[in-house]
């Protein structure tokens, strides 16, 4: 409104003006901005392309080495015809089904969860929602130790259903992908209530008796008005819910087991200790950061394409 | 005989809130007729949306029935109803175009793709908006949304079709104009309109008939006319339309006439309808344009009633002015500005009065 004013011929020399304090004012944010996103990742880009030093670290020439052994087998003395490496091929795709579970399991679960609390009285609201945000003062590896310990082959749940007789011996939960599933879901459940909770607590439930009225029955009224109404909740709660759990490393590491490797345990081995290998976990971070960069373009390349359909 | 589209046969609505339960609606009852463009008009709280409510079949009957074309309809969910309704605030479904809002109901009826896509253009046409088919309801100003809202519940054909105050969010000129084309499009259609308001002059115009509801009862049902004309009590006289309404002592004469004393001690003599108990206490009530003001003379006749007048408002046509008889007795008064009688008005002129003695009405308290 204000630019649509000002773009007046007679206020141009004034807008111009105003623009140039309002470039001003927005300085602080891209400072920030710059700080905290473009360096890191810059610095990531420029390490991933750099030499791998012995202990950790990087010596300073250019090389596409972590590139190369990402994609690249070229045997163990590095002297064969390259073939196709799918050791880390698989640990991404490992991480992707885990990530796309989790996020199914956690709409699943949260959408008729963020639906009870949308449509509960507004006293009751406040009081679940603080209740979905609880886990969230206690620390996220302390989290997954706890859920360590509980599933077990001696934790709480396998004794119990030893003791009622339902089984002979323990179900084997820990150290299996069920287990880095468990604590994804359990990890990244409230991103996806909390979204999808504040778009159908913004719905107009009116739209449900205008589809009853209409001879809309309460499942096809959920589909087909309920549901595409709060689609931007669901979306920004699938990406909250997806992205962290393609990068998990706690769930994984603790729950998991060396068979259940993903992505982010991948990342970490190669910053930690002194083993590591600088370079090629900047390389894998930087593939990462790429993929997801991918997918959201795709996603915000649809979202225009269908609103701007209807102009 | 004509034939009853809507049974409303004594419903009872409350609302069971733990410590002090509400009453929405008190025994009603009435029939509703084919073909019929009733109004349900009363104040806020009256209980005229929660009853039209009870016919979609959004609330639940606490006692009674509602009758649709002779079959009981109150166990039904709202979407086994063949009623539709235009919401206050539209409620089309943002995520649809015009024409698949228009055409939601007819899909769900299960009518081929062809029917659908006829009748939506139908009702489009209807509503001179085939050329928006294609836009989103956020694209349209509040007319058109109001009138999209209109096909889409006209569109599956109703038997009933139920209209909570769609016009109160509309402009006064655009509310106007809806009115007519509202009333043209029922008469067009052949389709019972069930209509809730708040605004008398909205009632008043496009009614068959109405019914004025306060506090969960029906005060009074009747043509616009009637309820203008005769009304039957004091909430009905002062909801429609403005009134004078006085307190009277009446003795009864004979030959169905009766004469009744005004506070000041002013005889006024009556023609009634209907026995009246002189113990009880009477009010009679006289519309403002009913009474006839000029400048009071040198020596008004003794049974003439004389005032001061107050103030004046100018109101284009006419001009409205507030007449003090007496502590007791203060009027309101309309005269046509095209007479000559309104230039010679000032504030604090002495003023006689004199009523239509045919437009006074008795009324039960």
């Amino acid at each position: 409104m204000a630019g649509l004013l000002l773009s007046s011929p007679a206020n141009k020399a004034e807008a111009s003006i105003v623009e140039g304090r309002v470039g001003l004012l927005l300085l602080p944010s891209w400072v920030v901005i710059g700080i905290l996103l473009v360096v890191p990742v810059l610095i990531m880009f420029i390490y991933s392309f750099l030499t791998q030093d012995f202990r950790g670290g990087v010596i300073w020439t250019f090389t596409l080495e972590a590139y190369d052994q990402f994609f690249l087998d070229r045997g163990l003395f590095g002297d064969e015809p390259p073939q196709i490496e799918w050791t880390y091929l698989l640990i991404f795709w490992r991480s992707f089904i885990q990530a796309l579970f989790a996020m199914i399991f956690c709409l699943l679960i949260g959408f008729p969860t963020a639906y009870f609390m949308a449509t509960s009285s507004p006293q009751s609201r406040s009081m679940l929602l603080f209740l979905v945000t609880i886990p969230y003062w206690v620390n996220l590896l302390i989290r997954t130790v706890s859920m360590k310990f509980l599933i077990r082959d001696t934790g709480p749940i396998n004794e119990w259903l030893l003791a009622m007789g339902v089984i002979d011996e323990p179900i084997r939960m820990i150290n299996t992908a069920f287990a880095v599933q468990l604590g994804l879901f359990y990890s990244y459940l409230p991103f996806m209530v909390l979204p999808i909770y504040a778009s159908i607590e913004r719905y107009n439930f009116v739209l449900s008796e205008a589809a009853a009225d209409l001879y809309t029955g309460r499942w096809s009224t959920l589909f087909r008005v309920v549901i595409p109404s709060v689609k931007p909740g669901i979306i920004a709660g699938c990406i909250l819910v997806f992205i962290p759990s393609l990068g998990a490393f706690l769930a994984p590491d603790l729950l998991g087991g060396a068979k259940n490797f993903m992505i982010g345990s991948l990342v970490e081995e190669q910053f930690k200790g002194q083993a590591g290998d600088w370079p090629f976990g900047a390389a894998v971070s930087m593939i990462l950061l790429t993929i997801i960069m991918g997918i959201l373009l795709v996603y915000a390349r649809n979202q225009t394409q269908s609103t701007s359909r209807g102009h | 005989m004509t034939k009853i589209a809507l049974h409303i046969d004594h419903i009872v609505k409350v609302y069971p809130h733990r410590h002090h339960p509400v009453t929405a609606l008190k025994e009603v009852s009435f029939d509703i007729h084919d073909n019929e463009f009733f109004t349900l008009l009363g104040p806020s709280g009256c209980g005229k949306t929660t009853l039209l409510r009870i016919i979609a079949g959004f609330e639940e009957i606490t006692a009674g029935q509602v009758r649709l074309y002779g079959d009981d309809i109150s166990t039904l969910a709202p979407h086994q109803r063949p009623v539709n309704t235009v919401f206050q605030q539209y409620a089309l479904f943002p995520h649809l175009t015009v024409a698949d809002n228009v055409a939601f109901g007819l899909k769900r009826l299960g009518q081929s793709a062809d029917e659908v896509k006829a009748r939506t253009a139908a009702m489009l046409d209807l509503i001179q908006m085939t050329e928006y088919g294609q836009r989103k309801p956020h694209e349209l100003s509040g007319g058109q949304q109001q009138r999209v809202a209109l096909a889409r519940a006209l569109a599956p054909a109703p038997k009933v079709l139920l209209l909570d105050e769609p016009l109160s969010a509309l402009d006064l000129k655009l509310r106007q104009a809806m009115r007519e084309e509202l009333k043209a499009i029922q008469k067009q259609t052949g389709i019972t309109f069930v209509f809730v308001t708040h605004d008398q002059e909205e009632a008043l115009a496009m009614s068959d008939r109405i019914a004025v509801m306060s506090n969960g009862e029906v005060q009074q049902i009747g043509s616009p006319q009637d309820i203008y004309n005769n009304p039957r009590n004091h909430f009905v006289a002062n909801f429609i339309g403005e009134a004078n309404i006085l307190d009277v002592t009446a003795e009864p004469m004979r030959g169905g006439k009766c004469r009744v004393k005004l506070a000041n001690g002013t005889a006024i003599p009556l023609e009634i309808d209907h026995a009246i108990d002189a113990a009880k206490p009477l009010s009679i009530m006289i519309r403002p344009e009913h009474l006839s003001i000029r400048p009071a003379g040198k020596k008004p006749p003794k049974s003439a009633l004389i005032g001061t007048v107050q103030d004046l408002s100018y109101l284009g046509t006419d001009t409205q002015l507030h007449v003090r008889v007496d502590d007791r007795i203060s009027l309101l008064a309309r005269v046509q500005n095209d007479t000559s009688v309104e230039g010679a008005l000032k504030p604090g002129q002495s003023v006689q009065i004199d009523m239509n003695l045919n437009a006074i009405r008795m009324l039960d308290h």
